[in-house]
């Protein structure tokens, strides 16, 4: 390999959580269920750590690829149900190496700092975690929804998220329909019963 | 042409008949003068038939369908339909692919733009009634027609260019007998593809493996 292949060297997740942590003493790294590593980091922690991995030499992740959210509500592994998770995939262009963050938001304060001020990429992104999950990015210039019309109501990726009946009057659900998601009112038309397993199936 | 000699028997051009041999004169009817009787209306929907200009506007994949039927293949030209990149030329608004709400009060806006008389297509499940996201999906519109009135329905996931064709087909129907300064009835929707030869159905006694 020559010197200047090395410099370019991949840095396992190790190494990079381990330089991370050197800031921030406490981001944890985990895994995911198909152990993916991640960073948790904690919100308050956030934009300094950020801006740390952003700006150090060795690890100089100058890319945001992508950020986004899911509800741990009614998973059934999640350690916090009653929080909201942010992730932050960043790249560097650099070193072509990657790293996960992961931030959880509690709903009854479902707060995180933004990190558009370091990758203008979050712009979007954060507005579409506000969207679609809620999330309210403290800092962010302008947060408002960016795929939902304005005066929707509420968060649709949220897991307890009741589906509306009708947008300016113009109804969702023909008649006799029933958003199966949603929780049965007096005058719904009964669930459809199961349909019936095929015969034989797997040993 | 001057110096290419006439048959035997030929008048010169523009030499009036013989006497005795002309046809009863009411216009028209003599080589000379290509003039063709019409009602006024129908001349005008005539033209509106053959010149319909659609608004160039796609939301989901029926668009790919829809520029493939402009496409040298299909080349729904030959109907007169060119493209328009503003409402206030069109004609005719294809709407081809899944409305949200969100874009429902734009396509709205569109169609108060298009100057009368103006048709509306309707291509595709999606534009028809919400199609595969009709029951689970609260962003998708169950259907076009609530906010603008439509003239005919295409189904299909998405139609091919033949079934746009037919349903552009049925559409020609609708102008023709559309009277600008007659009477007007108002008249029922047209649902494309009942009786097409081809393209958007098939024959309703072929079996269900037939479908090629």
């Amino acid at each position: 390999m020559t010197q200047a292949a090395a410099q370019f060297a991949t840095l396992p997740f190790a190494t990079l959580a381990e330089r991370a942590r050197s800031v921030c003493a406490a981001a944890t790294p985990r895994t995911t269920d198909n152990g993916q590593p991640f960073l948790l980091v904690p919100a308050a922690e956030l934009p300094a750590l950020a801006k740390f991995l952003r700006d150090d030499a060795a690890l100089r992740f100058d890319a945001l690829s992508d950020l986004t959210g899911f509800d741990l509500l009614k998973y059934p592994k999640a350690e916090t149900p009653d929080a909201i998770a942010v992730l932050y995939l960043l790249f560097s262009y650099r070193h072509r190496h990657r790293l996960a963050l992961r931030v959880l938001a509690p709903r009854a304060l479902c707060t995180v700092p933004t990190v558009s001020a370091l990758w203008p990429a979050a712009l979007y992104f954060e507005r579409e975690v506000f969207d679609l999950l809620g999330v309210t990015f403290t800092g962010h210039p302008s947060l408002h929804r960016i795929m939902n019309p304005a005066d929707w109501e509420g968060h649709p990726l949220r897991k307890d998220y009741v589906y509306p009946d009708a947008y300016h009057g113009v109804p969702h659900l023909r008649e006799g329909q029933h958003f199966e998601t949603n929780p049965r009112r007096a005058g719904d038309p009964p669930p459809p019963a199961a349909a019936p397993k095929p015969p034989g199936g797997h040993a | 042409m001057a110096d290419t000699p006439l048959p035997p028997g030929a008048l010169p051009p523009g030499t009036p008949p013989p006497a005795g041999t002309a046809p009863p004169d009411r216009p028209g009817n003599r080589e000379d003068q290509q003039i063709h009787l019409t009602a006024v209306d129908e001349f005008l929907a005539w033209g509106k038939e053959n010149s319909l200009f659609y608004l160039l506007f796609a939301t989901a994949c029926c668009g790919i369908e829809l520029m493939q039927a402009g496409g040298p293949r299909y080349d729904i030209d030959r109907l007169g339909m060119i493209p328009r990149a503003t409402p206030r030329q069109a004609d005719l608004m294809i709407v081809a692919g899944t409305i949200t709400h969100k874009m429902a009060g734009r396509v709205r806006m569109l169609w108060e733009q298009m100057t009368e008389p103006r048709w509306v297509v309707s291509m595709g499940s999606c534009a028809n009634s919400g199609g595969p996201f009709s029951k689970w999906s609260y962003s998708v519109l169950n259907g076009i027609d609530k906010y603008v009135p439509v003239d005919i329905y295409i189904p299909g996931c998405p139609p091919r260019p033949e079934a746009l064709i037919d349903g552009v087909m049925a559409l020609r129907e609708r102008v023709r007998r559309y009277r600008t300064l007659g009477v007007r009835d108002r008249e029922p929707h047209v649902v494309a593809g009942a009786d097409a030869p081809f393209g958007c159905h098939f024959p309703k006694d072929a079996p269900p493996g037939a479908r090629s």
